[in-house]
């Protein structure tokens, strides 16, 4: 008979903490659904002030041979990706992710950019046959072209934030990231584009970036 | 006592069989072909295409060696539609990983096709040019 009580009494403030726990969990999820992205990449010094990190100045063409510069892109945020058509290795996989990300926010305001860096092939014509074999358009996913050493810079740019943050060595033709940059010019997040559950956790992000956009 | 074991033997060799799968064709398809085709056999949109329920794979299987080794320059019909984005070549797989990789896919997924053999992907490999 003790033996049963203790029992019960041990079985009730199991039942306790697993409510504690489960409730604490609930909080802890909540909270997290309210963060706001941090923005990435080192601190820029502009007259003297220290800035957050923000995407310079570019002009490129895209695959309708329409020059695209940020202000085209600025009226929200967008994901972009560093890749070239004839890419048999990382590319397919990302361009695989980037497709998925496209899919999942036909309806939002959210656009998509694909810089080349094999600009000598990748002229825009190429790039319109590669967009319209992904069945994608303009301006809701760019194919961007252009001189290759803007195209280079720009991709340093971006990759800097990921290199800094990632401890990963160089190299940025081999990287297969996805860049989230909001319509203030600032990466807020990134993710791997050969990982398809980083990608999903990039989704949530990208979520929470355009709920905040709504605000 | 030796007649159990033996049983035991043919018994675990028999569900060995069952499950078959080509363990080292899947390592190579995963390493060298899924990147464009998918881990799904799929393919992605008009780009890269399938092969799995792929008619052109299906009918040009004495080609199937030679694209692996060589890449594929023209333009193919699969399924009614074109493709022409070029496959580069893996001239660094042999004979066998390739007949593993060939042996793999067309038992892969939806694909039921018969098996090949290291014999017959030596000859197909005599033909490429």
């Amino acid at each position: 008979m003790t033996l049963m009580k203790v029992l019960r009494v041990q079985k009730n403030i199991w039942n306790k903490l697993t409510y504690t726990l489960v409730g604490m969990l609930i909080l802890i999820s909540c909270t997290n659904e309210d963060k706001s992205l941090p923005i990435l990449g080192e601190k820029e010094m502009v007259e003297g002030q220290e800035v957050p990190h923000s995407i310079p100045d570019f002009s490129f063409v895209n695959q309708d041979s329409t020059i695209i510069t940020n202000d085209q892109l600025n009226s929200g945020p967008y994901v972009a990706d560093f890749f070239f058509t004839h890419c048999p290795s990382i590319c397919p996989i990302v361009t695989k992710q980037m497709l998925r990300i496209h899919d999942a926010f036909k309806e939002e305001n959210l656009k998509l950019v694909s810089f080349t860096m094999d600009p000598k092939r990748d002229t825009p014509e190429r790039l319109k046959d590669y967009a319209s074999k992904l069945e994608v358009d303009a301006p809701k996913w760019h194919f961007l072209t252009g001189d290759k050493e803007e195209l280079h810079d720009i991709a340093t740019d971006f990759f800097n934030v990921v290199i800094e943050d990632d401890e990963a060595p160089g190299g940025f033709n081999h990287s297969g990231k996805i860049i989230l940059v909001d319509k203030n010019r600032h990466i807020r997040a990134f993710c791997e584009g050969t990982d398809e559950e980083d990608v999903d956790d990039f989704i949530k992000d990208i979520k929470i970036l355009l709920s905040e956009n709504e605000d | 006592m030796k007649t159990s074991i033996l049983l035991l033997m043919m018994l675990m060799s028999f569900f060995f069989c069952q499950n078959k799968v080509y363990v080292q064709g899947e390592r190579l398809y995963n390493t060298y072909c899924s990147n464009c085709h998918g881990k799904d056999g799929m393919g992605l949109k008009n780009l890269y295409p399938p092969l799995n329920n792929s008619d052109y794979y299906e009918e040009n299987q004495d080609m199937i060696a030679c694209i692996i080794l060589k890449g594929l320059e023209e333009e193919i019909v699969v399924n009614g539609k074109d493709y022409m984005m070029p496959m580069v070549g893996f001239d660094n797989l042999t004979d066998v990983d390739i007949t593993n990789i060939i042996n793999y896919v067309n038992t892969a997924w939806d694909n039921d096709i018969e098996e090949t053999t290291i014999q017959q992907v030596k000859k197909d490999l005599e033909k490429c040019n």
